[in-house]
């Protein structure tokens, strides 16, 4: 047996799943092999163990008392509860309807609130130079700029 | 029962292998079973009152949390009554619950963990919840468990069966319509990738 067979049967010999001849070859293995030995010893420190856990008393009287048959089967006939219908329902594309719903909402007031401001004959904002006309930025000559002279330095109405 | 010595020595077979298997749970499992022709309220109280306690203690260790577990397994007899093969008598019933046990407990423990960071809580359990003081080699374990919660779903379901449900190889093949030799590679490689995720998450004593 190859480190690279062994390493796939050391978690099923681990296990206590593998026959016994099989078993045999994995341990002759490990005899010999330090660094599977390492590799097992890895596994074996990560090993899933749930700690053991005794049940209290009354925690088994609560049990007993939430698994009643009776309780549980009139639970089982109430229609289950239904999410969301879903649009499109599988894994990958799962959209409750609710949220798309939502969505076209949205998106319908933001498209209403853009056009309530947009007026065709707002100027857009841009720099203005002293004839209140736009300066592609490119050519803005911040060395030559003079602020207007307001006191507040707010620019002046055009 | 066929004639001849071949049927005869199917049967025995049959009962020798019937009888190794044959622990109380097996049989009291098949009492259910056929009682559920008749009186299937009856087989349903027969298999909550065997299996009640056992899904408690798995869906407890994976949740440290009492009053949680006694939910999930409400949850869990609830699938049970209605899931329509769950008399059948090629249905796997002890490993099903454990399935649907593991699944959903692991579930909640991610959501709640979520809940938790999301509401920037310290990480024990939501106040009015009923936490297991006893859990020994606890913190450890935990640590454990959140590696799990990140494998692929193929690998972290297997590992839940195996090492949170106890069943054997062939009982999880059976139970997920697996071979047996994918529900070693799956093991293999969840075993492997804890390993890494306990690593790089920093866990000492390893």
């Amino acid at each position: 047996m190859n480190c690279v067979d062994l390493r796939d049967r050391v978690v099923p010999w681990e296990d206590g799943e593998l026959g016994p001849s099989e078993a045999l070859l994995v341990e002759r293995h490990l005899d010999g092999c330090a660094s599977c030995r390492a590799f097992a010893d890895r596994l074996a420190s990560t090993r899933p163990a749930p700690p053991p856990l005794a049940v209290p008393a009354d925690v088994l009287a609560r049990l007993a008392r939430a698994t009643d048959v009776d309780l549980l089967a009139a639970r089982a006939r109430e229609p289950e509860h239904r999410a969301m219908p879903r649009l499109f329902p599988g894994r990958r594309l799962n959209v409750p309807l609710g949220a798309l719903l939502l969505l076209l909402l949205a998106a319908g007031s933001v498209g209403w609130g853009l056009s309530a401001w947009w007026r065709p004959d707002r100027a857009a904002p841009s720099l203005a130079g002293a004839e209140g006309g736009t300066i592609p930025v490119e050519q803005f000559d911040e060395a030559a700029y003079e602020p207007p002279a307001t006191p507040n330095g707010d620019p002046a109405e055009p | 029962m066929g004639d001849g010595p071949k049927a005869a020595a199917r049967a025995l077979l049959k009962l020798v292998r019937s009888e190794d298997r044959a622990t109380a749970s097996a049989r009291a499992d098949e009492d259910a079973r056929r009682l559920a022709e008749t009186d299937p309220t009856a087989a349903y109280a027969r298999i909550i009152a065997l299996h009640r306690e056992p899904l408690l203690r798995r869906a407890a260790t994976i949740l440290s949390d009492w009053e949680e577990a006694i939910e999930i397994v409400q949850e869990v007899f609830i699938k049970a009554m209605r899931e329509q093969r769950f008399f059948d008598a090629d249905f796997h019933r002890r490993a099903w619950l454990f399935r649907v046990a593991s699944n959903l407990s692991i579930n909640l423990r991610r959501d709640r963990q979520r809940h938790i960071r999301l509401q920037k809580r310290a990480s024990p359990p939501l106040t009015g919840l009923d936490p297991i003081e006893s859990l020994i080699g606890g913190r450890r374990h935990e640590q454990i468990l959140d590696a799990i919660e990140i494998l692929p779903d193929d690998q972290r379901e297997v590992m839940l069966l195996r090492y949170y449900g106890d069943l054997s190889y062939i009982e999880i093949s059976d139970t997920l319509g697996i071979k047996l030799g994918t529900v070693m590679s799956r093991l293999s490689r969840g075993r492997a990738e804890l390993v890494e995720v306990l690593e790089i998450l920093g866990v000492e004593d390893l």
